[in-house]
């Protein structure tokens, strides 16, 4: 029962996510890359009704959901314009968009990540250790409970995360009736699916000969469900930082335009979100399209940046704002942030930091994938996927910048962080090394 | 040509790494109920875990929701108490789980589960037998 409902729930946020993503569809976005967006427009409007309910003091219920939501849906329904009809591409006519062996690798890795995830063997501990308690709290209290996260003895519950995942497991278990593991743990497998079918749309839009896009969908799903399955990654909200890079390759490798910012903006509001990383995440994406709108411009057009650069930035930021500005009043008023966490930085660690790193890179459960981000500097050559390989390394850098400051045993932090940080890139890079490896003219 | 053999040099090896990971995964979750790992790595459905469930089951049975219950375990190596800790918390949500080595858990703890320490104190009353661990109400002066 819990995991229909689970089901049932990204699909209903799908659906209602669909009713806002009319512009934010391109005509050549095919059907799937079209309800990942969807399902992140529905998260963040299921986000907002949440935070809205709990800060009018409304329990959260059956009920008072249905109430916040399906207004709105109805409403978006009849008010916002319809996505595009779908134009199909002659890449697409020549068979590019069948399904495949490649495919078929993809499947079974998915449905082996989601048996093993569903049996609960593969729980990650961080769902036990913050995710879940958390998502059962919120069940319990029927609302974001400040008292609770804010409790000096509940530090390693990471109280001053953003709370979107939470509020999805709390929510799955309102519908359910319980608090069931198996079911949230099919929320992670939602982000996995929905992290291939976005790759496989990127190599389809970017062209990629059916040899090419097959190997590499193939390589993308069987490198993160080995890493899934090995270093136990079931329930992880660090699928959504992997699924929301993904999900902005499409708009980052395609030529600018209103609305593939619009995208951007999507994407970053869903990574900033989900966890802290993805906040930082968003931010390089925001910088890295508005550096794609302006450096251009610099020179030939200077007025641009004082005349227009703002309206761009609104349609890149605004999203992201939204979701950040509520999320940091409720850290700084309901005293969540925990003040040991960042430091001075300190250069002396890097001869702690770099074997640590050459061990994480060689960790057992990564079977020596990670090193395909030394294809990274590479990647900065090819003029289209520049974009996409400097937020790569933003991001990077600043998970280096986070082990030279954090306040904490250096060597342990990055020995245990470190494997799933590399599950932010690997999947990106790896497609993006497909994407590099174009013959034929793209179509974005 | 040889972007082909690249690709499928790189396929054969996730595919290998998948495999291995795959069978990997398969043995441990066959001998599950066997598995004695120290708490940092405890997974559902193991035995430790289930210990710890049945005497998390009866202390749910005795103690109201929204009290203050304090938690006692052996140190160990990995940070076992901490680990043993999360679990806890985790598996009741609708508690206020206090560590008992928080200076909080003199003011707050309403309740105290003994996870095989044998830790004493006047105020600590017993409660009724509980499954793989003691259950104690403390008495407030």
């Amino acid at each position: 029962m819990s995991l229909i409902v689970a089901l049932a729930l990204t699909l209903l946020l799908g659906l209602l996510g669909s009713r806002f993503t009319g512009r934010l569809v391109r005509p050549e976005d095919g059907a799937l890359y079209r309800a990942v967006l969807g399902l992140f427009a529905g998260c963040l409007v299921f986000h907002a009704a949440m935070v809205l309910l709990d800060a009018a003091g409304i329990p959260w219920s059956r009920l008072s959901l249905f109430a916040a939501l399906v207004p709105v849906g109805l409403l978006a329904h009849a008010l916002l314009p319809r996505a595009p009809e779908r134009v199909t591409q002659p890449l697409d006519a020549g068979g590019w968009g069948r399904w495949g062996w490649g495919d078929n690798l993809a499947l079974f890795a998915l449905l082996a990540f989601a048996l093993f995830s569903l049996a609960l063997w593969i729980v990650m501990p961080d769902f036990v250790y913050h995710w879940g308690v958390k998502g059962a709290r919120f069940f319990y209290d029927r609302s974001i409970d400040y008292a609770y996260l804010s409790r000096g003895w509940n530090w390693p519950i990471n109280p001053d995360y953003p709370t979107m995942l939470a509020e999805i497991y709390a929510s799955v278990a309102l519908f359910a009736g319980r608090f069931d593991e198996s079911a949230m743990m099919l929320i992670g497998v939602v982000w996995v699916a929905a992290m291939l079918v976005t790759v496989r749309e990127t190599l389809r839009q970017a062209g990629a000969e059916r040899f090419v896009r097959q190997a590499a969908i193939a390589v993308v799903a069987l490198s993160v469900a080995t890493f899934g399955l090995g270093h136990i990654m079931g329930g992880a909200a660090d699928w959504m930082i992997v699924l929301a890079l993904i999900a902005a390759l499409p708009p980052l490798l395609a030529p600018l335009s209103r609305t593939t910012d619009l995208q951007i903006g999507l994407v970053g509001a869903f990574a900033a979100a989900s966890k802290t990383e993805g906040v930082v995440l968003a931010a390089f994406l925001i910088l890295v399209q508005l550096a794609r709108h302006a450096l251009p411009r610099v020179w030939r057009e200077p007025g641009w940046l004082w005349r227009e650069s703002w309206k761009t930035g609104l349609r890149l930021g605004l999203p992201a704002a939204a979701v950040v500005l509520p999320w940091l009043a409720a850290v700084r008023f309901q005293h969540l942030y925990h003040p040991l966490k960042s430091g001075p930085f300190d250069w002396e660690r890097a001869a702690v930091i770099g074997p640590a790193l050459l061990r994480v890179f060689q960790i057992d459960s990564w079977h020596q994938i990670p090193w395909c981000l030394v294809l990274v500097p590479l990647l900065w050559l090819d003029r289209r996927v520049r974009p996409v390989a400097a937020v790569v390394t933003l991001q990077a850098l600043f998970y280096l910048y986070v082990y030279f400051t954090a306040q904490a045993d250096v060597e342990y932090l990055v020995l245990t962080s470190g494997p799933r940080l590399l599950l932010h890139l690997v999947p990106a890079v790896l497609t993006l090394g497909a994407v590099a490896f174009r013959w034929k003219s793209p179509v974005i | 040509m040889p972007r082909k053999l690249i690709l499928g040099l790189a396929l054969a090896w996730c595919l290998q790494a998948f495999l291995s990971e795959l069978s990997l995964g398969l043995g441990g979750y066959d001998t599950r109920r066997e598995h004695q790992m120290t708490p940092a790595f405890w997974r559902f459905g193991t035995a430790p875990v289930r210990q710890l469930e049945q005497c998390l089951a009866d202390v749910r049975a005795n103690v109201p929701p929204g009290s203050f219950v304090a938690f006692t375990s052996p140190s160990g190596a990995g940070q076992a108490d901490f680990f043993r800790l999360r679990w806890v918390a985790y598996r009741l949500p609708e508690m206020e789980v206090i560590p008992l080595y928080s200076p909080s858990a003199a003011q707050y703890a309403q309740y105290l589960i003994d996870y095989r320490t044998g830790f004493q104190h006047s105020l600590l009353e017993p409660m009724r037998p509980v499954r793989n661990c003691k259950l104690y109400r403390v008495r407030r002066p």
